[in-house]
């Protein structure tokens, strides 16, 4: 693979590569073994790098990720230009959505069970600087009473009936899943995380944060 | 009178001690159950089929174990995506049908069968008692329990082999007594050293990632959890390697179960407090983003338990001044 090639990828992989370009790669990439193993060394180093999970990504992620750019060219041709996301980040999002169904098992739909926010907490809801600073927290945060089983509104949400549904994944809460099992086998306990990779692959699910 | 008084304290004294005695044999049996336990799960050889039912849904599993130095095992998915998971010793291989092998490299006991409670420090928090037999993979099995004492933490009910304690089937509770996930063996194989090609990946997994690890905090943290739900206390202060500074993950534990606090500032805050939560099988998760600072807390507890503690993020500057 040529040296073009190599840079190619790193900035599609980065959501740079302008569309046609994009289309060129992923075209190539179809019949081209090497390139599609580039792509996957690129993706798990890159992910490891940022502390992002390594998602498993199948052999034709290629052609799934160029039906999606075909589909969202159609629909973007009606549409206003500045609903338009930039091209490179319309690439970026599909490369992730596709990496991230690959993963959904071949079983039927998982159910989450989201925690309504419930009982709004005595906090101050205003902040006046985003500057981060412990302090601020502090001074925001009051302390709340422990009501453990208070009653807690639950809503099932379903993941998506087919593979074809993008899936709602938080790659950070993924990432705080893993460190939290691997930081147990350091305190003695039990070391659960491959076993919740292999039973629950990339399933991790949070419901869309509510505004107060 | 006096002595009349003395005397009937005395009988009640003795009947008390009386009725306290099983209790305690009771917990001694139960607790010298769950020791042996550990030492079974990890020196007996076994392989066997077993079904995990977690969230809904109903997985089914192969594992084969061979006992001793290294411990060596390997857990294959029945069901769904095919998967494997394979330990020689404390590094672990997951791989995955079409997907880039990980390897975990754990520093301390890792084990492949799911819901095992650590029953190395078991607290006040918990009751731990023998709750009668009954007969799991073909096999006669003696049921231990063990009770939380208040809402924030689950419990467990295990049911041993009555001949060397191995653990047949494992489920987990909450205070109710509501059973929220299990596993059991449905078929059963003890003593048998698995072969070789059974302990050893099915793939190759020579080009496997390794996730980057975290390092413990050089100094204090910068953050502390007040109002702590009863005995959950910190265990271990860690920082993801190239973390922006006060960005901590802070590890709480009552002596069985687990509670990780994130807690990292970022400079896209939104102007007001969000706040949320989500609860999967036995895992919850509470998120509160406020002033810059997100505060995620996670483990296999009740929601109260996380939605206490991510709540409770202060200071350790603040608190100290």
């Amino acid at each position: 693979m040529s040296q073009p090639f190599e840079e190619q990828l790193s900035a599609f992989m980065d959501g740079e590569l302008g569309r046609d370009e994009a289309r060129f790669l992923l075209r190539r990439a179809e019949g081209d073994d090497a390139l599609a193993g580039r792509w996957t060394r690129y993706h798990v180093a890159r992910n490891v790098l940022r502390r992002q999970p390594v998602i498993a990504i199948r052999a034709d992620f290629s052609s799934a990720i160029l039906a999606r750019l075909d589909a969202e060219t159609a629909a973007d041709a009606g549409r206003v230009q500045w609903l338009r996301w930039g091209s490179g980040g319309a690439i970026a999002a599909a490369v992730a959505v596709a990496a991230l169904m690959v993963t959904k098992p071949a079983t039927q739909p998982e159910v989450a069970t989201p925690i309504a926010a419930t009982a709004a907490p005595q906090r101050a809801t205003q902040v006046a600087s985003a500057t981060p600073a412990p302090a601020q927290i502090a001074a925001a945060a009051a302390s709340p009473a422990l009501v453990p089983n208070s009653p807690i509104q639950t809503q099932a949400a379903s993941f998506g009936s087919d593979l074809s549904e993008p899936v709602a994944y938080d790659p950070r809460l993924q990432s705080y899943v893993i460190r939290h099992y691997q930081a147990l086998g350091t305190t003695g306990q039990p070391d659960f995380v491959p076993y919740m990779l292999l039973a629950q692959p990339a399933q991790t699910a949070e419901r869309p944060a509510e505004k107060r | 009178m006096a002595h009349s008084s003395m005397a009937f304290s005395s009988v009640a004294l003795a009947a008390l001690a009386l009725l306290a005695a099983p209790a305690h044999a009771d917990d001694a049996s139960a607790q010298e159950l769950l020791s042996r336990m550990s030492t079974s799960l990890r020196s007996v050889d076994y392989e066997g089929s077993f079904i995990y039912q977690h969230d809904g849904r109903t997985d089914a599993l192969r594992i084969f174990h061979s006992g001793g130095n290294p411990e060596r095992e390997r857990l294959i998915s029945l069901t769904g995506a095919r998967g494997e998971v394979v330990r020689d010793g404390t590094a672990i291989v997951f791989a995955q049908a079409g997907g880039v092998p990980m390897l975990f490299a754990s520093r301390a006991d890792p084990q492949l069968l799911p819901l095992v409670p650590n029953v190395r420090e078991l607290g006040e928090q918990y009751a731990v008692a023998t709750a009668g037999d009954d007969r799991v993979a073909g096999y006669d099995a003696r049921i231990v329990e063990i009770s939380p004492r208040d809402p924030y933490r689950y419990g467990y009910r295990l049911w041993l082999q009555k001949d060397n304690q191995l653990l047949l089937r494992s489920a987990v509770f909450d205070a109710a007594k509501r059973p929220l996930e299990q596993f059991m063996f449905v078929a059963l194989d003890v003593g048998t050293r698995p072969n070789e090609t059974d302990l050893a990946p099915s793939g190759d997994v020579a080009g496997a990632a390794a996730p980057a690890d975290e390092m413990p905090l050089a100094t204090r943290p910068a953050w502390d959890v007040v109002n702590l739900p009863p005995g959950f206390h910190l265990v271990r202060a860690q920082q993801a390697t190239g973390a922006v500074p006060e960005s901590e993950h802070l590890v709480y534990s009552d002596g069985l179960a687990s509670v990780s606090v994130y807690i990292e500032p970022h400079p896209l805050s939104s102007p007001v407090a969000v706040e949320s939560g989500m609860k999967r099988g036995v895992l919850s998760v509470h998120t509160v983003d406020a002033a810059g600072v997100r505060v995620t807390a996670l483990g296999d507890v009740p929601p109260a338990t996380v939605q206490a503690m991510a709540r409770g993020v202060r200071s350790a500057t603040a608190r100290t001044d």
